[in-house]
């Protein structure tokens, strides 16, 4: 009989799942332990946030280390930006949990995550020239090219939409406008196409959110909002279109569709729509949910187009009947009224009266 | 408003809001407007019917997104203020109802939006059974 190669599990270590002792599996964070992977991953949604700010403690404490050494230490220095940059994602994923979470409790603990990350991306970014060294300075290239970015796009997008959340609507603004102008800032330095499209999602969220302001009354009903996420989307969708992104263009259609019915555009909604639905069953298939959300947006086109004939058509029937009134009391118009409330009360409108 | 009426002596006419007439449709316009209201339910039932089909293929029958799409076709059906399709209305927006019950939403604005409209449907079938003329202010009185 083959002996088991695996040591024995200690009894002292209890699942952080379900109790038992002699758990021998544990977590990437060395924190806890669990009796085998059925329990770890039972227990991951409980334990995900914690696990993630371990490991920012853990970064934090050799980046001080770190700092301790650096000065004239180049490659020090290198090793120092590398781990400051991965503590930004990880400060950057652990307020992404929480925003995904949708719970309001965890909003501010969100921000100050965002705002942790987009500290260190600029701390990464600034120190990037005053290294000393040439091989210091090509790995440092090397890593901002990697990532620096990216991150701080994305982690100024959804802080912004974080703030959205938490109905804080000029933070949102500034927010987004401060993406933009970095954004286009960069472009002009150097236009790769990462950089477009970081733009384009950059414009896109803020096409978003002209609309939920909208939607939720807090503009008054300012059309000019949706004037300006018409724009804002109509640049977005034509650099994914440039960029042949064609799943991207899709999600835009379909929003740029809302700013259409939102303008009255009702013909332009439905082509927009149609574009967007021939998108989307091309990248999703013919059977997808977002498919169904194209239908279902085609619905609400059509509901909101009737609705505006009739606001039309009623108040046309408003008109005549204020008239009709007016008439009523004119002597020389007696009969003709009164064949009008005849032909009135026949078609059963005598309760308007 | 402002109507200029000559421009040698500037003569400016000032009318109340209140005088001033809309444009009226002709029959012609009318018999396009209703069409075209026409057109529009019927695409408005063709989209739900859809996302309808996609949503019992996709998420299958037990599930809240169908309960919507269920309600979402008897709406539309309802608009169509006819008989057949009226009733076609009830037994979806029942339908909707008991797949909200059996999936356990806990959401009462939309229970509540729902229950309204299936009354209101029931109303119209109501109406429809009882046969003779259909009179508005019995409509408004639902």
């Amino acid at each position: 009989m083959a002996a088991s190669i695996r040591p024995a599990p200690t009894l002292y270590r209890v699942c952080y799942n379900c109790n038992a002792p002699g758990a021998d599996v544990k977590c990437s964070c060395l924190a806890v332990y669990y009796c085998g992977l059925t329990c770890q991953q039972a227990h991951i949604l409980e334990h995900k946030h914690e696990c993630v700010c371990k490991s920012i403690q853990k970064k934090g404490a050799v980046i001080s280390r770190l700092q301790v050494q650096g000065g004239s230490n180049g490659v020090a220095n290198v090793k120092l930006m590398m781990l400051e940059q991965e503590l930004a994602r990880v400060h950057y994923k652990v307020g992404r949990l929480m925003l995904k979470s949708h719970q309001a409790a965890k909003y501010k603990a969100a921000v100050t995550h965002f705002k942790q990350a987009l500290h260190l991306y600029r701390k990464t970014e600034a120190s990037h020239g005053t290294l000393c060294g040439a091989t210091a300075r090509a790995a440092a290239g090397k890593l901002a090219d990697k990532a620096a970015p990216e991150g701080l796009y994305d982690t100024l997008i959804d802080l912004g939409q974080l703030y959205g959340s938490m109905r804080e609507h000029d933070d949102e603004l500034q927010v987004h406008q401060e993406a933009l102008q970095e954004v286009r800032v960069d472009i002009v330095h150097a236009s790769t196409p990462q950089l477009e499209i970081h733009l384009s999602n950059i414009l896109s969220a803020m096409g978003h959110m002209y609309i939920s302001q909208y939607d939720s009354q807090i503009t008054n009903g300012d059309k000019g909002k949706c004037t300006d996420a018409n724009a804002l989307l109509e640049e977005a969708l034509s650099i994914q279109r440039a960029l042949s992104r064609y799943c991207m263009a899709a999600d835009i259609l379909t929003i740029l569709a809302s700013v259409h019915g939102y303008l009255e555009m009702f013909d332009e909604a439905r082509n927009t729509l149609k574009q967007a639905l021939d998108l989307t069953r091309r990248c999703h298939g013919e059977e997808s949910a977002k498919v169904a959300v194209c239908h279902q947006r085609m619905a609400c086109n059509c509901e909101e187009q009737v609705e505006a004939i009739i606001k039309q058509l009623s108040m046309h029937m408003e008109y005549m009947l204020t008239n009709s009134i007016r008439l009523f009391h004119s002597p020389g118009s007696r009969v003709l009224v009164e064949g009008l409330q005849k032909k009135l009360q026949y078609n059963g409108i005598e309760g308007v009266w | 408003m402002r109507v200029r009426l000559d421009t040698l002596d500037n003569k400016e006419l000032r009318l109340k809001p209140e005088n001033v007439c809309p444009l009226f449709p002709t029959a012609l316009k009318l018999q396009e407007q209703l069409q075209k209201l026409h057109d529009l339910a019927q695409k408005r039932i063709t989209s739900s019917k859809e996302v309808h089909r996609i949503q019992i293929k996709v998420k299958s029958v037990k599930h809240v997104n169908t309960a919507i799409a269920c309600e979402t076709l008897g709406v539309a059906y309802l608009a169509t203020h006819q008989a057949a399709d009226t009733g076609l209305a009830v037994s979806l927006l029942i339908q909707a109802d008991k797949i909200r019950r059996r999936v356990g939403d806990d959401d009462k604005d939309w229970a509540r939006v729902l229950s309204q409209t299936l009354r209101a449907a029931q109303a119209a079938q109501a109406r429809f059974d009882k046969g003779g003329v259909l009179l508005l202010a019995s409509y408004f009185a639902t």
